[in-house]
């Protein structure tokens, strides 16, 4: 504990400690423990089902874990409502893209400036008025090339608008730190890249929290991996250190080789295959291109 | 909301002023008592569509506000009138029909049970909000009937309005401006509300209760504080009606009277400023030309509903709207 408290947490933004959460008796979680560390990418990677989403769930605060506790910047939110975690400084973007749909992109994003602010109850002036909100709002949207788009209803964006219009969201509330669940999701290759290199620069602003399916981008982009397998952290280290770690490379191979098994119960198994096809694809990639630079 | 709004809530407005002022000069007082009957039902209205609009609560106990506001000026001025004190101990607690004492007072009284009713009914949502704003009201509704206190079932009766300074209350029209210029605030109030932060935050709580949140909004009490203020402006409407009648029953506080200013909304044109005042005055427009042809009206304001939420889903606004689009 004296350990765990010392100074060296100043640059531990998520602690997540020994987490657990339980459905009946499917165990979704288990002992599962965390650091989100200053400046990085932490990318989440594991097959469908593995748990993923109810971990990210937990951190945000839409699911209570049974046990085990999530500090942010030091303070313990474990028992916080998703609220609250906003306000103390969690921004986080959905699996499913989330927008205000009858809204336009200028509105969805001052509301997320608003949210920051603590601005909500002001009852009288109107905020399609109020500069500093709106100078603020255009700004981000600038960030995330958006901003031609803004007097466009957020329902009628392409699929990879309405990505990069959640992320834009998360960015105005100049958070602490990011959770991003699957933000490449649906993007089609063309604009991969882009949303590549907007996710590379969100860390320059709060390190992130990655839970991500397209392999080569957590690959470009995580500084770390963990493993997340049935509920349970199965390694955690360096992109390099994973790589080379047997037990991922088992993990998922055995996945692969009794796919059935893995089926069973909550996920979906051509989905899980794809995944494995997917990591053992990236990482043979860049087992070659070590290869190269070695030789 | 819609950028065209404001225009057309001016045009309404106008146009039932002047069919007040027309009224008069014609001395056709009873026309004058519509008018004011449109402006008050439209205000309570107003009231509704703030949380049932812009708010999505669907609310189907706002009769409990229109009766309680209606009560509260009721019970006020009748123990002023009877020279009987509301309350001898341990305070002296006299009744009053001075208007200006007595909207205060029904606004403080509607906003706690507003609050309260709220703050259990929006653990809910959806189907379960609608039944347990229901269940409220009608608990209330049965409180009045059974409550011997103030007529019970028979009602209240006041024989005079309340007064304000500088108007007689009882001329028909100084009464309608009271209760127009209340209109006009309430749309007012509403107008600038829906256009704020607070504002913003309501319609996207409607729209994206869990996102709102993950922005740092607690979609509760935003949804919350419109339920409140939208339960106040009913209630202030449902004082003004006991002055109109100078009477007040339980059955402005059952569930027929919640429906009815559902139906304002709904016929009118959901979350538009001008929406409750249009649904408000077809409705009394029905009730007065269908209801001097036959006793069972509200049959042909069935079928003409049935027609609106089929054919013109954003109520009679929206068709004037595509009127005026189309040229």
């Amino acid at each position: 504990m004296v350990e765990a408290n010392d100074s060296a947490d100043d640059d531990v933004l998520i602690d997540v400690r020994s987490l657990c959460k339980r459905f009946g008796t499917v165990v979704a979680c288990e002992d599962v423990s965390l650091q989100l560390r200053r400046g990085e990418i932490h990318a989440l990677i594991g097959p469908n089902g593995a748990g993923k989403s109810t971990l990210i769930r937990q951190i945000s605060g839409q699911l209570r874990q049974d046990s085990g506790q999530i500090l942010l910047a030091g303070k313990d939110v474990s028992k916080l409502s998703m609220t609250e975690r906003a306000r103390a400084g969690l921004a986080q973007s959905f699996q499913v893209s989330m927008v205000i749909p009858e809204f336009d992109v200028l509105q969805n994003v001052m509301l997320a400036v608003q949210g920051k602010s603590g601005s909500t109850f002001r009852f009288f002036a109107k905020v399609s008025q109020q500069e500093p909100l709106l100078d603020k709002a255009r700004d981000f949207l600038a960030q995330v090339d958006l901003l031609d788009r803004s007097s466009i209803m957020a329902a009628e964006l392409s699929h990879g608008e309405r990505r990069k219009l959640e992320l834009c969201m998360a960015l105005a509330m100049e958070p602490k730190a990011f959770i991003l669940d699957e933000p490449m999701a649906g993007v089609g290759a063309a604009e991969s890249r882009a949303m590549t290199r907007l996710l590379a620069s969100l860390k320059l602003k709060a390190p992130v929290l990655l839970v991500e399916h397209d392999m080569d981008a957590v690959f470009a982009l995580a500084d770390r991996l963990s493993v997340l397998v049935y509920g349970r952290i199965i390694a955690s280290g360096t992109v390099a250190q994973i790589r080379q770690n047997p037990d991922v490379r088992e993990a998922y191979m055995g996945d692969l080789e009794d796919g059935d098994a893995c089926a069973s119960g909550l996920e979906d198994s051509d989905a899980s295959m794809s995944d494995q096809r997917d990591i053992d694809a990236s990482m043979s990639d860049s087992n070659d291109s070590d290869d190269e630079t070695r030789a | 909301m819609n950028g065209r709004d404001p225009f057309i809530a001016f045009i309404c407005l106008l146009l039932l002023a002047s069919v007040a002022l027309l009224a008069l000069w014609l001395d056709e007082p009873y026309i004058i008592t519509l008018a004011t009957k449109v402006s008050i039902l439209a205000m309570a209205g107003v009231g509704l569509n703030l949380a049932l609009g812009h708010g999505g609560l669907v609310s189907f106990g706002h009769a409990a506000f229109f009766g309680i506001g209606g009560y509260v000026a009721g019970i006020l001025a009748s123990h002023a009138l009877n020279y009987e004190p509301i309350m001898q101990s341990p305070w002296l607690i006299e009744g009053t029909t001075r208007m200006l004492i007595i909207w205060p007072i029904a606004a403080l009284v509607c906003a706690a049970f507003a609050w309260l009713i709220g703050a259990l009914s929006l653990r809910t949502s959806g189907v379960y909000f609608i039944m347990i704003t229901l269940a409220f009201a009608q608990m209330i509704y049965y409180f009045a009937i059974s409550w011997p206190g103030y007529g019970g079932e028979d009602g209240l009766s006041v024989y005079l309005r309340s007064t304000f300074p500088g108007m007689n209350t009882m001329n028909g029209i100084h009464f309608f401006a009271i209760c127009f210029v209340w209109l006009m605030l309430a749309m007012g109030l509403c107008s600038r509300l829906v256009q704020s932060r607070f504002g913003l935050a309501l319609q996207a709580a409607r729209q994206n209760p869990v996102r709102v949140s993950t922005l740092g909004i607690s979609p509760y009490k935003v949804q919350l504080t419109a339920f409140v203020m939208s339960g106040v402006i009913t209630g202030i409407a449902g004082a003004l009606y006991t002055d109109l009648n100078r009477f007040v029953s339980p059955s402005v506080l059952g569930w027929h009277t919640s429906g009815e200013i559902m139906v304002f909304v709904i016929l009118g044109g959901v979350a538009r400023l001008a929406g409750p005042l249009i649904g408000a005055a077809v409705f009394i427009i029905l009730e007065q030309t269908l209801g001097s042809w036959s006793e069972n009206w509200q049959f042909w304001l069935g079928a003409v509903l049935i027609v609106m939420v089929l054919h013109a889903r954003g109520g009679i606004i929206s068709l004037l709207d595509r009127r005026a689009s189309r040229g």
